[in-house]
């Protein structure tokens, strides 16, 4: 699904990504692991281009998402973006009402209005919240706790039909009850995207992945199914980390 | 435990002072208050209210029984010369302040922004200066007229004087939309023009909106340069080619001249009142949209 190849990242003269080559699986869920400043948000936010805001970035290198030249300037960033969809660190509704939220990606690519509640609707069933908003779909998606916030932002990217969901630790900001929602709506979700997730929490990277990215340094130093990075790692860079000898 | 007292002592003394400061302003914000409303009355003692709404004449003459006070061709004139400024500068001034913030660069947003605010430092005589000696001809030659001191050489003075308000405020309200929420809007496939208006506009909406009220309380209660620029004539006035006299004109040009406890007199404090009124309603329905709007985010 996505072909990464001599992936070189760098912010001014600072290195960051460290030719990386990865391919990651469709349907599947692969959970990127590291230590805190290994690269692991960078190199997720190289996946939909969000680095095209940040001034100063070189990169080097070729990724593919579904035949799509991700790289390169011709490619139509936004069409990517929506194929691409991404979930961030601390829930980010828009200050808008909990359907607007939903709706907003929708409206932009000029979706019918009778189309786009019922896209609404479903989306927010998708991510388990409808029952809990239905009758307030109108009020305020700031007045939900900050899982249901979360839940929202999910739904607000499953709406506009992407095959990718990038997260970004998406539950770092979120109680353990919150947190075992999202991650059985992961679950949920696996069927029918392919999800990259980046996560702090060991367990939660058994619980919800398939195969397993471990980064130090800007390198990827091991990458298998989870099972092997966690029952028998081949690396003994991965063997402490996962052990929780460092990080 | 001396030192505690000490304290304790100082903690009285000011809470003490903040408490007076503030019952202070609030004094003298209702004396002033009461005494508008004061002489407002007295004024409606002497002249029924429905003349003074419906007459379309303001001529007061010192004494005499043949005075009229219509308070519609000022009110008129205020509005119109103040809704024009608002014309030019609301767009000017929000896709400055939108310019400033998500396009220029950190080194031409650091001289432009603190020449923008000296704009405000600039006295208003002198903004009329410029109006009389270059903007007033220019319109005249631009539109034909033998005349350019009329409501649209004041509306374009008040926008100049209410976009350094507007600009600097405003600003300030999309600077501060979050990254976050504009990611999420570009994550989304937004182009950056969609974010812009779904997302940033929206959520600085509150702050642009108070940015709007403030400059707009400015026009609306500018003085010194609607009388120097907008001809002063006491006409109804038809269109922005007009001259024109403000509700804020006429009581600096008059009340110097009005004998004291006039009906004239009392008339120029109601002229003042209905200023007042039109501020406040101004900002009570600023502030109920911000409000609509800030119980969202
Ligand atoms: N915009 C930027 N400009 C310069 N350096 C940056 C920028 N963004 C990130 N970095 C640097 O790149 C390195 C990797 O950062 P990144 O955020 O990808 O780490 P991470 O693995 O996600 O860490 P964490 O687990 O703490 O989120 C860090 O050293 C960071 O300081
Ligand atoms: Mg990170």
């Amino acid at each position: 699904m996505i072909q990464i190849k001599h992936l070189n990242l760098y912010f001014g003269t600072k290195q960051v990504l460290k030719t990386i080559d990865l391919e990651i699986a469709a349907h599947k869920v692969t959970a990127l692991i590291g230590p805190s400043g290994c690269g692991k948000s960078t190199l997720l936010r190289t996946l939909n281009r969000m680095h095209d805001l940040t001034p100063d970035v070189r990169i080097e290198g070729e990724i593919e998402v579904d035949h799509i030249d991700v790289l390169s300037p011709q490619t139509n960033v936004h069409q990517l973006r929506k194929k691409v969809g991404m979930v961030f660190q601390k829930p980010n509704p828009f200050p808008k009402s909990i359907y607007e939220n939903v709706a907003y990606g929708l409206k932009i690519n000029g979706f019918a209005k009778g189309k786009i509640d019922e896209i609404v609707e479903d989306s927010l069933r998708k991510s388990y919240l409808f029952e809990e908003v239905k009758d307030k779909l109108h009020e305020p998606a700031t007045r939900l706790s900050g899982g249901q916030q979360q839940r929202l932002c999910i739904a607000r990217t499953i709406a506009v039909h992407p095959q990718i969901i990038l997260m970004d630790e998406p539950c770092s900001a979120l109680d353990p009850i919150s947190t075992g929602k999202i991650e059985e709506l992961i679950g949920e979700l696996r069927k029918d995207y392919t999800i990259v997730i980046v996560t702090h929490n060991m367990q939660q990277a058994i619980r919800v992945s398939d195969y397993t990215v471990f980064m130090y340094l800007g390198e990827v130093i091991e990458f298998s199914s989870t099972e092997a990075i966690f029952q028998s790692p081949t690396k003994e860079l991965t063997k402490n980390y996962v052990k929780g000898h460092f990080g | 435990m001396n030192k505690t007292k000490a304290r304790v002592r100082i903690n009285k003394l000011f809470r003490f002072l903040f408490q007076f400061s503030g019952l202070l302003c609030i004094s003298i914000l209702l004396g002033i208050f009461g005494m508008l409303c004061y002489n407002t009355i007295a004024f409606f003692t002497k002249i029924s209210p429905i003349d003074f709404i419906t007459a379309t004449q303001w001529a007061p003459s010192s004494g005499g029984d043949t005075s009229t006070y219509g308070l519609l061709p000022l009110l008129v004139s205020t509005l119109l010369v103040t809704s024009g400024s608002m014309v030019l500068a609301i767009p000017l001034g929000i896709g400055t302040a939108l310019f400033m913030s998500e396009y220029a660069g950190a080194g031409m947003k650091q001289w432009l922004k603190p020449t923008i605010e000296m704009l405000a430092a600039i006295p208003s005589v002198v903004i009329g200066f410029v109006g009389i000696t270059i903007v007033s001809p220019l319109i005249s030659t631009l539109f034909g007229l033998p005349n350019g001191l009329n409501a649209l050489n004041g509306s374009v003075l008040l926008a100049i004087m209410a976009l350094p308000t507007i600009i600097t405020i405003s600003e300030d309200a999309i600077h501060a939309v979050p990254q976050s929420l504009k990611e999420a809007s570009l994550g989304l496939g937004a182009t950056y023009w969609q974010t812009l208006r779904g997302v940033v506009l929206p959520t600085a909406a509150p702050g642009i909106i108070a940015a709007v009220m403030l400059g707009m309380g400015r026009a609306i209660g500018e003085t010194m340069t609607v009388l120097m620029a907008t001809g002063n004539t006491l006409a109804f006035p038809k269109s922005f080619f007009d001259s024109i006299r403000t509700i804020t004109a006429t009581i600096a040009i008059e009340m110097g001249e009005v004998p004291y406890q006039t009906t004239h007199y009392y008339a120029l404090f109601a002229i003042a009142f209905v200023l007042f009124i039109i501020t406040m309603l101004v900002n009570i329905l600023a502030e109920h949209i911000a409000n609509r709007i800030r119980q969202f985010q």
